[in-house]
């Protein structure tokens, strides 16, 4: 075809029109199976095997170094300066050794639980175990600390506690101070009486038990206690040593709620860390520490359970906030801009909370939470559209009572961005949708104003909005007051001055009200942007550009993502819903986390969770 | 960028040619709430706009209620209802809206000399609404009603036609709900005769002039609009309604008839009836009436000619029993409904006989013979007008009296037994 200037233009048109993806390394999207999780059936039993070895060389390794040592004695004729320790070295390998017997041996390896495991007599062995349940080095929340115990002969030991749930004082004082410094004579050889007098002897906290198996260990540590490993015992000994942060904590200052906790973070990385340990007990809620700023190094904390969060997101998480470059990151909110996707709506890609409560119930759905030091404000990703409609009571109330209000947010958020404009469309355009008494009515209250109606909303609205910020900067109590009593005046006179009609005072106040029942404030702020937006539309376009508006809303809505999942699932692409979108259900009918979010364990209670309701009553029998 | 900026450019004009215009403050509005036609000579005809006067209903904040007339008339003749808007531009300021019409009154003039030219096209503009009501003017023009509609209650005149025309059913079935555009539909379909309601300017001077005596045994007479005995409050009134035979006024249908086809067509939800007392005739019993199921017609063409059995189950609750006479008691309660059931089957028969004369049939009877037909085309092609004024029509009536009201049971005057 010959080329003229319609062909050349339509080309150019053609060209700057039709859909070219970016030319970006591919954005980051969460898949449905994660790489890292569910290793093939086929290399399993090698694991196993390889994991029996291991055991039987590290055995070996010490028996080895036993033996070098004994011959080294000997031959320097201290023997009867280390006989004792010698000896002690040698029940234990002997213990250690009864316990690598290959049938017991076989039944550890293959117990997947590793929580199911007895107490092993050596250290090292112990070492390993506590490391893989807590996911050790990664997890800089549980403190391991290594000590010898000073009598003679020495004895080695290893401590493990939490760090935000123990009280650093209580570890001090009462057990490395009296282990390793008052801890002078002889000790027992033996398991069952080295493990009672250290208990009895050495050890001076109030509280003192031996437990036998990792799964009490696991409870006891998370709720905050310390406990020591002895080598040479299968017992380990749990010392109380409980403190964690609780009230006093202060409240929420935004995000208010009449039940559930009451604590908010802080302005201190590990107390806040502590409080979600303390609302989430599980070995395997991972603390990691990833430092941003190059001037001002800031810890960030990236929390996740390992055991469910899926691990490419986790994955994800952690290399935006260590791969961007910046001197100083002084707030959650402004890593936030760092680490999060762009698009075209200004929407809040992550749920913003001072709740601790709120970031661990989201925590135990599989999400990540990202907790910046200094900031009172902890991020959790990835959420969607739905979650800023949510509040932290939510689940604390009836199922009827929580959805009443859950209803109420999304018709407030209807009413905030669009009444306004729906009011100037159908004044301006389309008179005859109304009552006649009510189109007679607004056009007698505007009958003596002088202004077109999309000034006086325009007008109102800016007004409200600058009332608003006022009584945000307005300092202490008088905030409020003078918030409300400049509303009320502001609008009485400028009704009575025929500036503005009644009803338009009606509708900015309420438009203003039902923008502030939404719980997220960015959420409320994008609600409160798009009002006017659409307000103009409606303005020359009537209910078509009100209605283009909405669809623009819409689409550019489900085009979004939060780190890696769609914005609008379980509605935008379809998945399997989960009773938590926008009506919740009983507690009882959460049976499966967010599809979306695609964890590693998506089931989070059976179907029949109320297992009581099927059994009789205590002291009744079957008929 | 210039990709972006683009689009949006693109969408934007898009958007703006594509949406609504001709937008328009609320000040720049005349509304117009009710119009009247009427004939005028040479062929044209007068129009009434009856426009709001926002002003006035909106009162100074504080003050409450507003002051001065809410409402104002204005005729013009012009040769058609279009030019006629375009003349009131003439007058007034502001861009007459129709869209807020509530009632077309049509003079009783006009609407004999036949209104299906001038009415038939009103439907294509987008401001005339079907769900305006339509009234025929009974003995007067459709301006003086329009001038002579004052509201004692409303503050609008067509929140009173609106309320009128809402409460039609309950408040004894003695006028019809009648929308425009059921009204233009029955002008064009086959079979069905359009109706409209009549409103008349009563003089208010208590004078009594009945079209027609009581059927006996019923006590009360009856009326027309501008004849019905009333004293003070609207001149306005709604009664009866105006039959229609091929687009012009051919008759009417009194209170009483009116009730009839109201039950008949199943638009009458409760009204009383006074009624002689079977025992005692000097004396009158009070029923409130209720339909206790949707008529049922059955059809058939029986040699050629149509036949239609009706039947109505009516359901009466005993208000008050002047005689005494204990009609809570089975053998009695049978006679006292054998006499109503009477007065319907008589009264509904009235009622048929008279709309046959003028060919025109008001209740639709036509759309349950369309089983007989295949086809809406072999449907059409009968002519409805004759086969209604000739089809065999059986009424039967049943009553069941429910309830006797608050009281169980009655006992006589002390002193008279």
């Amino acid at each position: 075809m010959e080329e003229t200037l319609f062909s050349k233009i339509g080309v150019f048109l053609n060209r700057m029109l039709v859909f070219q993806p970016p030319k970006l390394p591919s954005r980051f999207v969460l898949e449905e199976k994660s790489r890292n999780d569910s290793p093939s059936q086929a290399e399993d039993p090698l694991k196993k095997a390889l994991a029996e070895l291991e055991a039987l060389i590290r055995y070996g390794r010490r028996l080895q170094a036993t033996l070098e040592k004994t011959r080294a004695a000997l031959q320097g004729n201290r023997w009867d300066d280390e006989r004792k320790v010698l000896r002690a070295e040698y029940t234990a390998l002997e213990k250690q050794r009864q316990e690598l017997n290959p049938l017991v041996l076989a039944y550890d390896v293959q117990t997947d639980n590793a929580g199911e495991r007895p107490v092993s007599t050596s250290l090292t062995e112990n070492r390993r175990l506590v490391e893989a349940l807590y996911r050790l080095p990664v997890n800089k929340d549980l403190i391991v600390r290594d000590l010898t115990i000073g009598t003679a002969p020495p004895l080695k030991a290893m401590l493990i506690y939490l760090e935000g749930l123990t009280d650093g004082k209580i570890v001090g004082l009462m057990i490395l101070q009296p282990l390793m410094l008052l801890s002078q004579g002889k000790r027992k050889a033996t398991g069952d009486a080295l493990i009672r007098q250290v208990m009895e002897e050495l050890l001076p906290g109030n509280q003192v038990q031996p437990v036998g198996n990792f799964q009490d260990i696991q409870d006891r540590v998370n709720s905050g206690d310390t406990v020591v490993f002895l080598d040479g015992a299968a017992e380990a000994l749990v010392v109380e040593t409980k403190g964690w942060e609780h009230r006093g904590v202060g409240r929420p200052a935004i995000e208010q709620s009449i039940r559930g906790s009451q604590a908010a973070f802080a302005e201190n990385l590990r107390v806040n860390t502590g409080l979600i340990r303390t609302m989430l007990r599980s070995s395997d809620l991972v603390t990691e520490m990833v430092p941003v700023g190059t001037r001002s190094r800031v810890n960030c904390a990236i929390m996740y359970l390992e055991s469910v969060a899926n691990a490419d997101l986790v994955a994800e998480v952690k290399r935006r906030v260590s791969g961007f470059s910046t001197d100083y990151v002084d707030d959650s909110g402004f890593l936030e801009q760092f680490i999060e996707d762009k698009f075209i709506l200004p929407l809040p890609q992550s749920l913003s909370t001072e709740r601790p409560d709120r970031v661990a119930s989201h925590l135990s759905e599989g999400r990540v939470a990202i907790i910046t030091e200094g900031s009172p404000f902890a991020l959790v990703v990835p959420v969607t559209f739905f979650t800023f409609f949510h509040s932290a009571e939510d689940f604390s109330l009836n199922p009827i009572a929580a959805n009443f209000l859950r209803l109420l947010r999304v018709l407030g958020t209807f009413i905030s961005i669009m009444l306004p404009a729906l009011y100037i469309a159908i004044t301006y355009f389309h008179q005859e949708a109304l009552p006649t008494e009510l189109a007679l009515a607004i056009a007698g209250a505007r009958e003596d104003v002088p202004f077109p109606a999309i000034f006086e909303v325009i007008m109102m609205e800016l007004s409200f909005e600058l009332i608003r910020e006022a009584g945000v900067r307005i300092p202490g109590v008088l905030g409020s007051t003078i918030g409300i009593v400049g509303a009320i005046i502001l609008g009485q006179a400028a009704v009575s001055a025929h500036i503005v009609s009644p009803i338009i005072v009606i509708l900015v106040a309420i438009t203003g009200l039902a923008s502030s029942i939404i719980p997220e404030y960015r959420m409320a702020l994008f609600a409160r942007l798009s009002r006017f937006a659409l307000l103009l539309l409606a303005t020359f376009t009537g209910l078509v550009g009100l209605a283009s508006g909405v669809l623009t809303i819409v689409v550019g809505l489900c085009s979004m993502k939060s780190y890696g999942v769609p914005y609008m699932a379980p509605i935008g692409p379809k998945v399997v819903p989960t009773l938590d979108v926008v009506v919740r259900g009983s507690a009882e009918r959460r049976e499966r986390r967010p599809d979306s979010l695609n964890t590693k364990d998506p089931t989070r209670q059976p179907y029949v969770s109320r297992e009581w309701a099927r059994k009789l009553p205590t002291g009744e029998e079957e008929k | 960028m210039p990709r972006l900026i683009l689009g949006i450019f693109l969408l934007l004009t898009a958007l703006l040619l594509a949406g609504c215009n001709g937008s328009r403050e609320t000040d720049e509005i005349a509304y117009i709430t009710a119009v009247g036609i009427d004939s005028a000579p040479e062929g044209k005809i007068k129009v009434s706009y009856r426009i709001a006067q926002p002003a006035a209903l909106a009162g100074e904040a504080g003050k409450g209620g507003g002051g001065g007339r809410t409402t104002e008339v204005l005729g013009i003749v012009a040769p058609s209802l279009a030019i006629a808007r375009d003349e009131l531009g003439a007058s007034v300021a502001r861009v007459p809206n129709l869209a807020h019409i509530k009632a077309i009154v049509i003079g009783e003039d006009l609407a004999r000399q036949g209104l299906g030219d001038s009415l038939g096209p009103l439907m294509r503009f987008r401001e005339f609404r079907g769900s305006m009501f339509i009234l025929v003017a009974k003995g007067t023009t459709a301006e003086q009603v329009l001038r002579q509609n004052k509201p004692i209650i409303e503050k609008l005149p067509s929140r009173f036609v609106e309320g009128m025309m809402e409460n039609a059913s309950v408040t004894g079935g003695y006028h019809m709900q009648t929308f425009f555009h059921h009204f233009y539909l029955r002008l064009k379909a086959a079979g069905g005769a359009p109706i409209a309601t009549l409103i008349g300017v009563n003089p208010l001077t208590e004078e009594d002039q009945p079209s027609a005596g009581p059927t006996s045994p019923e006590k009360s007479y009856e009326y027309l609009p501008e004849k019905l005995p009333r004293t003070a409050g609207n001149p306005a009134t709604l009664l009866g309604v105006a039959i229609f035979y091929h687009g012009s006024m051919v008759g009417v249908l009194t209170d009483e008839e009116t009730r009839m086809l109201s039950i008949l067509v199943n638009e009458f939800e409760r009204g009383f009836i006074t009624i002689e007392d079977p025992l005692e005739p000097s004396r009158g019993i009070n029923v409130l009436m209720r339909p206790g199921s949707s008529p049922r017609i059955d059809t058939a063409f029986v040699d050629g000619r149509a036949v239609v059995r009706i039947h109505i189950l009516m359901e009466g609750e005993v208000t008050s029993i002047g005689s005494g006479i204990n009609y809570e008691d089975g053998e009695y309660r049978t006679l006292l409904e054998n006499q109503i059931s009477q007065l319907f089957e008589l009264e509904m028969t009235q009622m048929l006989r008279h709309t046959q004369e003028v060919n025109a049939d008001v209740a639709n009877l036509s759309k349950y013979f369309r089983p007989h037909f295949a086809r809406y085309q072999d449907f059409r092609s009968i002519d409805w007008d004759n086969l209604y004024s000739q089809m065999d029509i059986q009424v039967e009536v049943e009553t069941k009296i429910r309830r006797f009201g608050l009281m169980r049971n009655t006992a006589p005057l002390r002193g008279k037994e």
